[in-house]
């Protein structure tokens, strides 16, 4: 009973992707056929038109490079406050852990129109600096969050112990705590590069020609005139591949992730 | 290296000073890229800013005026009560769904690979998952349109996302596909978390199966569900990505949700003034039941 749930399940789940695949092995014959073909001859003409004729590839660098800074910048900042959190008492600690999780639940659309216009009057706009900027103000309360969840799970003794020993606070911290909290950092990290890859909506406001991401540009193959399928069909499935591919690198604690750490997988 | 010793000691030697520092970037970062923007948008809530018009036709500070005009405007009502059918719908659907299938599922899902796939629909980028299924509902030859036309459950004559009354369930399915697995993970984690001794009690007690659904299940499973609960629905309500690929609001304003309106008041008329008195209004909505649910949530806690 349950194998045949788990194989519907998994048929439905992965039946728009695995179509989106197909089609973009397809000629624009193919995909505009009645009824859509299943079987055909298969063509990397998409995938190569993506690149030659529409560019992409500086697309998929921008996404890449305000992806792992951005990831970078909420890691280095974000657990140390995650640390601070955990382990100690400080004046008002609820309320500002409280308020971090609030910005975490701040809709974009709230933050879209101030950044917009503020870039615009700045020159910031368009750039990859700016990008990086607004992308951490989704992923550093999530990794104070989830961070402060994984740190919570280490005894306090660990850290005790080591200051018996000699080691200063700090010590304790770099060689005791974040050694032990890998798997939860590494996860941390994949989570917040996956938000910001796949992001559009302050992508799409904020960028132009110069640090377009790609999930801006596959969009942009939408026009009044024509709708690009074969394009989209390749450029989205190389957009999705690499998060599949992260996905299964650090399933285990991914519940954890999507629920900032309160529910443990 | 005697620099490093030196900060080293320095940092460590006093707990405030060490708690405060590490704290601190994470404040003053945060502040400065959410707090000041908000600020900055309430100035622009505050205006009748506006890029489509010349800057001398404009008066600036406007006080409520945006906000009484939005509460007059039929448009917002329309796109308000569509988010709200929208979240409940889909939040309900992806609940009641999710739970079932993670009661089902208890101990079976294992596989990395089977994990994986489940989680597929929500690693997708939103705006990825929307294009495919543009293209799984495009009007002449979409996969879905194809179907639904053989087995004659849909006209020649319409298309799923060109009609009135079938483009909301048509982004509501979309949302369903991609989110019940969020659900079902979180849920299955819940379930497969619980103490076994209230189950074993049950079992000696010979307690019917639905009786321990309701008086021991549910009961324990309540932080978990109120969590999932507060994220999809936080997430719902401020749903963009999906809504823009598949209509844009339309047909009609037919899809309309508030997200996509305010977007449009901002990007498409550039009425930066009301767009932004509307995102407070946004705000307003997701800042009250967000109190709700934590409230529910907290009480629960202290309870167990």
């Amino acid at each position: 009973m349950a194998t045949v749930l788990i194989g519907v399940i998994l048929v439905i789940n992965t039946i728009p992707f695995l179509w989106l695949f197909l089609t973009s092995l397809k000629t624009r014959i193919d995909i505009f056929s009645i009824p859509p073909k299943l079987i055909f001859d298969p063509t990397i003409r998409n995938y190569s038109s993506a690149f030659t004729k529409r560019h992409f590839l500086p697309m998929f660098y921008n996404s890449l490079i305000i992806s792992v800074s951005t990831t970078a910048l909420s890691l280095i900042v974000g657990t140390l406050g995650a640390y601070v959190l955990a382990r100690f008492r400080i004046f008002g600690d609820k309320h500002i852990s409280f308020w971090i999780l609030s910005t975490r639940m701040f809709p974009p659309i709230v933050l879209v129109i101030p950044f917009y216009i503020m870039a615009t009057r700045t020159g910031l706009h368009d750039s990859k600096l700016l990008m990086i900027i607004v992308y951490t103000t989704f992923n550093l309360p999530f990794v104070v969050w989830i961070m402060r969840s994984f740190f919570e799970d280490l005894p306090f003794d660990l850290e005790k112990a080591a200051m018996i020993d000699g080691y200063t606070r700090w010590d304790a911290f770099w060689k005791i705590v974040l050694p032990l909290s890998a798997p939860g950092l590494f996860t941390t990290a994949i989570l917040c590069f996956i938000f910001s890859w796949n992001e559009f909506l302050f992508a799409n406001v904020l960028t132009a020609a110069a640090s377009r991401t790609v999930t801006v540009g596959i969009r942009g193959l939408v026009t009044s005139r024509a709708i690009e399928w074969g394009e989209i069909a390749a450029v989205g499935t190389l957009q999705v591949l690499p998060v599949l591919a992260f996905t299964f690198a650090v399933q285990k604690y991914i519940v954890r992730g999507l629920t900032l750490g309160a529910v443990k997988g | 290296m005697q620099v490093f010793r030196k900060v080293n000691t320095w940092v460590s030697s006093s707990e405030s000073r060490f708690k405060w520092l590490l704290l601190l970037p994470t404040i003053v970062i945060l502040a400065a890229i959410t707090v000041y923007p908000t600020i900055f948008a309430l100035n622009l809530a505050l205006s009748d800013y506006n890029l489509a018009r010349a800057a001398e036709t404009l008066k600036g500070y406007i006080g409520l005026q945006n906000f009484r005009d939005i509460l007059r405007d039929r448009e917002f009502w329309n796109s308000l009560k569509i988010t709200l059918v929208f979240t409940v719908a889909v939040v309900f659907v992806e609940f009641s769904l999710g739970l079932l299938i993670a009661l089902a599922l208890q101990g079976f899902v294992t596989s990395r690979i089977v994990r994986t796939l489940i989680l597929l629909p929500m690693i997708m980028a939103p705006i990825v998952v929307g294009l495919t299924w543009t293209y799984l509902y495009q009007s002449e030859f979409g996969l879905i349109t194809y179907i639904l036309r053989t087995l004659r459950l849909m006209s020649y004559t319409t298309a799923p996302l060109a009609n009135v009354k079938t483009a909301l369930p048509a982004i509501m399915i979309v949302d369903i596909w991609q989110w019940t697995p969020f659900l079902i993970m979180v849920l299955l984690a819940g379930l497969e978390a619980l103490p076994t001794a209230p189950y074993e009690a049950a079992k000696i007690d010979k307690a019917p199966p639905l009786l321990v659904f309701t008086k021991i299940t549910l009961p324990l499973l309540r932080p978990v569900i109120l969590i999932a609960l507060v994220l999809r629905i936080m997430d719902a309500i401020r749903v963009f990505d999906v809504v823009y690929a598949l209509t844009e609001g339309g047909p009609a304003s037919s899809t309309d949700v508030l997200s996509m309106f305010i977007y449009r008041n901002a990007f498409y008329l550039w009425n930066i003034g009301k767009a932004s008195a509307i995102s407070f209004v946004l705000l307003y909505i997701i800042m009250i039941v967000s109190a709700i649910l934590v409230n529910l949530l907290s009480r629960v806690k202290t309870r167990a």
